[in-house]
């Protein structure tokens, strides 16, 4: 699974999904160009595309399809999947209703191991290439895509890679964003609301007024951001309903040097401003803030030592159990009842530089593009 | 207490004592100058971080006099300060940060006439805030200028800090910035990286370098900094921080020890040659007198030949030559006063043997004078009464002729023997049973006759070859027996015979030597311990010289030296 925005960018080029969902939540065809849901919802027959292949040539069968599934994923929210295969049908069979948004979950993305590769193989329009040092994202067959290359901006000045004839730019710079709308042959557009970020509290909680929260969203930070007000995914529907536990040999919570600090994955910096805010402002106790890196920032968030920490989290899901279930084996401590350990601050989006006369881009759901 | 001590004790504090003396001015004094050097030092280094810390004040006011300007001039901070237009809220925040990093400084916080944070540089997200404490505090402090404990999100620091006024429209804003003050601000005052710059506030120590075990730094000064805790909600008055210069002293120390300890190596030194230089003079000046005094022990009326001979030129020299003068004449006055008494006792037996022979001749005279009275009175009876009185006549013939032989063994021979050296000598040692011995006999020609009994030549030569001999024991060996005309070794011009026995044997120490001499004293099983005394006692009647050289595994010399006859070459 991706993990961050390069990974999240690339997979949604390489790999596909049933169905898609887009930046607007109506679902479009994916890897099946249609389907059919039959009793409330526990049974779904998807016609897969007739030329979909892998991109080293393997047709895109619902046998390939049913295998990629078995091998890779765990039990869907309706339960262990059944699966009949007529043709280019692939008929699913679940114990519980679902709707169609679940088959749009990059968990059911459907791969192909490659033997001597470490990477599987896709059915999307492109295939990823690491080698030489940088990320080459071209085409297969002749679809007249271009070749997408990848570059980390580095920590440095966004704007130079406007300069240096970037195509898109991700970002929620300020410098960068008004750069580009004082260029013309750059237009900025707002990508969904991606990420939310939580003020956890091991062994208790905080309740903020919307003043705070209306605060920090607007004076706080310099990035697009918003007060958190919707009902989290973690907590609709909890974990006591997905049955998710802490993960066998979790640390016990508190484990380790305690940390009077309230602490920040540093590189963040909307999680270093909303720290910064909040120590400011005395809310939860903790004398002063701590950057981590991302490797000591896990450690401690796992060992739940600090008096209270930023953590930055997705805004949506689409499959909420299985998001809960990654969490909690992220952060133990949160089993018992991460509701009341969470407090949604706010919710911050980016916004996607794209060269005029460049690429077409569709905006997915969860934020990321996808070249047209 | 011996003369060598008295000198010994004498010349060490003669030598000490004004060394120690000078020694410890020298000290003194030189402590003193390093000590003087390093206060001096320290002083000049604590005004310069005066001088410093004056400088980053004047700095301060230097920046914030431009960004005041720069402020005054920039119209959206006015209208988010001055009209509070929210939709530059976001720039004003921002504001005070891109100023504090264009200005190069490491605080800057400005705040409106209420003291509520409208933009901080250091701490972006402290807006709002109200912070009453710089604004009232920093004007009073000296120059303007404080030190002040300021937050950041991540805890607080310390910075050198200096308020100026932003007047916008009809309010008056404040500026503060500041400098950190950290480790390396410290140690930049320091300069030196021997000294140490620390800040000791109330609750907290900052020092320009982290304490290392084993050294410890001792405060030489402290400068008094006004202190403002910007972290405390209600920081109320300046409160007195105090920034401390310190060092190790261990340097200084090192270098005195350094001094004391080559004090104490040029004491000891010193004492050290002092003694054995006085041991030398001391042994240099006792040792002639204890030789002096050696010989001197050895003179008695028996032990005459002791030899006070000496070259030189000094006192010892002098009373060694005394000392041989007052030998020779109490040699010759030995010589009258046995003279005296062999005339003495001469006449005294003289007397006995005048009385003695009066006592035996008067019953002869008695006998006679009665025989002649019979022969004129009645010769008839001559016979009868000779007859009766022969045993009268000679019983004192009888007693004459033992008071004769009597008094012949008791008188002395009245003229001293004549002696040919070289022919006494000759059948002497070669009757001489020699053992593992080997005679070397080695007679000089025309030796001539020495004043000498013959057969007391003979004892004194018997005695020293047996010694000689036995002087080797199982040993081969060679004993020697020479002789020579002169006195002193070498042919000296006194009329003298010399007469030489001497051997490879085992030697004699001093005391050894000593102890021969004496009555008595024997080393040989059955021995009666006479043998030396009486070839002493022989060349002394003689009017000769005994000398000895010997020394132990070197073997013995014996020098008989004999007055020779007059008329002897």
């Amino acid at each position: 699974m991706p993990t961050n925005d390069a990974e999240r960018f690339v997979f949604r080029q390489v790999f596909e999904t049933l169905v898609r969902l887009d930046c607007a939540g109506v679902v479009r065809p994916g890897l099946a160009e249609s389907w059919q849901v039959d009793d409330d919802g526990r049974q779904w027959t998807f016609t897969i595309r007739s030329e979909a292949r892998f991109s080293d040539g393997t047709p895109a069968t619902g046998q390939v399809i049913a295998d990629s599934w078995t091998r890779r994923v765990g039990p869907l929210p309706g339960g262990t999947p059944v699966f009949t295969i007529s043709g280019r049908e692939l008929t699913v069979r679940l114990s519980q209703p679902v709707t169609a948004r679940l088959f749009a979950a990059p968990g059911l993305a459907v791969t192909r191991p490659v033997e001597g590769s470490d990477w599987p193989v896709g059915t999307g329009a492109y295939a990823s290439d690491t080698s030489g040092g940088r990320v080459t994202v071209a085409p297969f067959g002749a679809t007249g895509r271009p070749v997408l290359v990848l570059r980390p901006s580095g920590g440095g000045d966004e704007r130079d890679l406007l300069d240096a004839g970037i195509d898109l730019l991700v970002t929620d710079d300020a410098s960068a964003l008004g750069y580009a709308r004082s260029r013309p042959e750059f237009t900025t557009v707002a990508l969904p609301w991606e990420r939310r970020y939580v003020l956890a509290v091991p062994g208790g909680s905080v309740s903020l007024d919307s003043t705070v929260l209306v605060g920090l969203a607007r004076d706080a930070l310099r990035v697009e951001a918003r007060p958190s007000s919707s009902i989290p995914w973690w907590a609709d529907p909890g974990a006591v309903a997905c049955g998710v536990a802490p993960p066998p040999g979790a640390p016990p919570l508190g484990v380790g040097t305690p940390i009077a600090a309230l602490v920040y994955p540093v590189e963040d910096a909307v999680a270093r401003d909303l720290a910064g805010r909040l120590v400011a402002l005395g809310i939860g106790g903790a004398p002063r803030a701590l950057g981590l890196a991302a490797p000591d920032f896990s450690a401690a968030l796992a060992s739940g030592r600090a008096t209270e920490y930023v953590l930055p989290l997705p805004a949506v899901t689409l499959e909420a159990c299985g998001a809960l279930r990654q969490l909690i084996a992220r952060v133990p401590w949160l089993a018992d009842d991460a509701a009341r350990h969470l407090t949604p601050l706010v919710e911050s989006r980016r916004r996607a530089i794209v060269r005029r006369g460049g690429a077409a881009f569709t905006v997915e759901w969860d934020g990321t593009l996808r070249v047209r | 207490m011996t003369f060598r001590t008295r000198i010994l004790l004498a010349t060490v504090p003669v030598v000490l004592v004004p060394l120690v003396v000078f020694g410890l001015g020298v000290r003194r004094a030189m402590r003193q100058q390093i000590a003087g050097q390093y206060r001096g030092r320290m002083t000049a280094l604590v005004d310069l971080i005066g001088q410093d810390l004056e400088r980053q004040g004047s700095l301060l006011a230097t920046r914030l006099a431009r960004l005041r300007e720069t402020a005054v001039q920039d119209n959206r901070f006015r209208l988010a300060a001055v009209t509070r237009d929210t939709s530059q809220r976001g720039y004003a925040l921002d504001y005070a940060g891109t100023a504090m990093r264009t200005a190069g400084l490491d605080m800057l916080q400005i705040q409106d006439d209420s003291a509520r944070i409208i933009s901080s540089g250091h701490f972006r997200n402290e807006f709002d805030r109200l912070e009453r404490g710089m604004p009232q505090l920093l004007p009073t402090a000296p120059n303007g200028v404080a030190l002040v404990q300021a937050r950041t999100p991540e805890g607080p620091f310390f910075v050198l800090a200096r308020l100026d006024s932003l007047p916008l429209g009809s309010r008056r804003f404040t500026i503060v910035g500041g400098f950190a003050v950290d480790s390396g601000f410290l140690a930049r005052l320091a300069r030196d990286s021997a000294v140490s710059v620390s800040l000791s506030l109330p609750h907290a120590m900052l020092s320009s370098r982290a304490a290392t075990a084993g050294s410890r730094d001792e405060v030489v000064s402290e400068l008094p900094v006004p202190f403002i805790d910007e972290t405390q909600p209600d920081s109320a008055s300046l409160v007195q921080a105090r920034l401390l210069v310190a060092t190790p002293l261990t340097g200084l120390r090192e270098l005195q020890g350094t001094v004391d300890q080559w004090f104490v190596i040029a004491v000891l030194a010193t004492l050290l040659v002092s003694v054995v230089l006085a041991s030398w003079l001391a042994s240099r000046l006792s040792r002639p007198l204890a030789e002096l005094a050696g010989k001197t022990a050895e003179i008695n009326m028996d032990r005459l030949d002791v030899e006070f001979a000496s070259d030189g030129t000094d006192e010892v020299g002098a009373l060694e030559r005394l000392l041989g003068q007052m030998t020779e004449r109490l040699r010759a006055g030995t010589v009258r006063l046995r003279e005296v008494e062999r005339r003495a006792a001469t006449g005294e037996l003289a007397r006995q043997v005048n009385h003695d022979v009066k006592n035996g001749l008067a019953p002869l005279r008695n006998v006679l004078r009665h025989l002649a009275q019979i022969a004129r009175d009645r010769p008839a009876e001559l016979p009868k009464v000779f007859a009766e009185r022969r045993q009268a006549l000679v019983s004192s013939l009888n007693y004459l002729e033992s008071l004769a032989a009597n008094y012949a063994k008791l008188s002395p021979p009245p003229e001293t023997q004549r002696c040919d050296v070289n022919t006494v000598t000759r059948e002497t040692v070669e009757q001489l049973p020699m053992g593992a011995a080997e005679l070397s006999l080695e007679l000089a020609d025309g030796v001539g006759t020495a004043k000498i009994d013959a057969i007391a030549l003979r004892r004194i030569l018997e005695n020293l070859v047996s010694n000689a001999v036995e002087a080797m024991g199982d040993q081969s060996g060679v004993v020697t027996v020479s002789t020579a005309h002169g006195g002193d070794e070498g042919g000296g011009a006194s009329n003298a015979i010399r007469v030489v026995v001497e051997d490879t044997g085992k030697g004699m120490t001093e005391s050894e030597l000593e102890r021969a001499f004496q009555d008595f004293h024997t080393t040989k099983p059955g021995g009666v311990g006479l043998g030396l005394s009486i070839v002493r006692r022989l060349v002394t009647d003689a009017g000769g010289r005994l000398r000895v050289e010997t020394s132990p595994g070197a073997g013995s010399r014996f020098i008989v030296e004999v007055p020779a006859e007059e008329g002897t070459a």
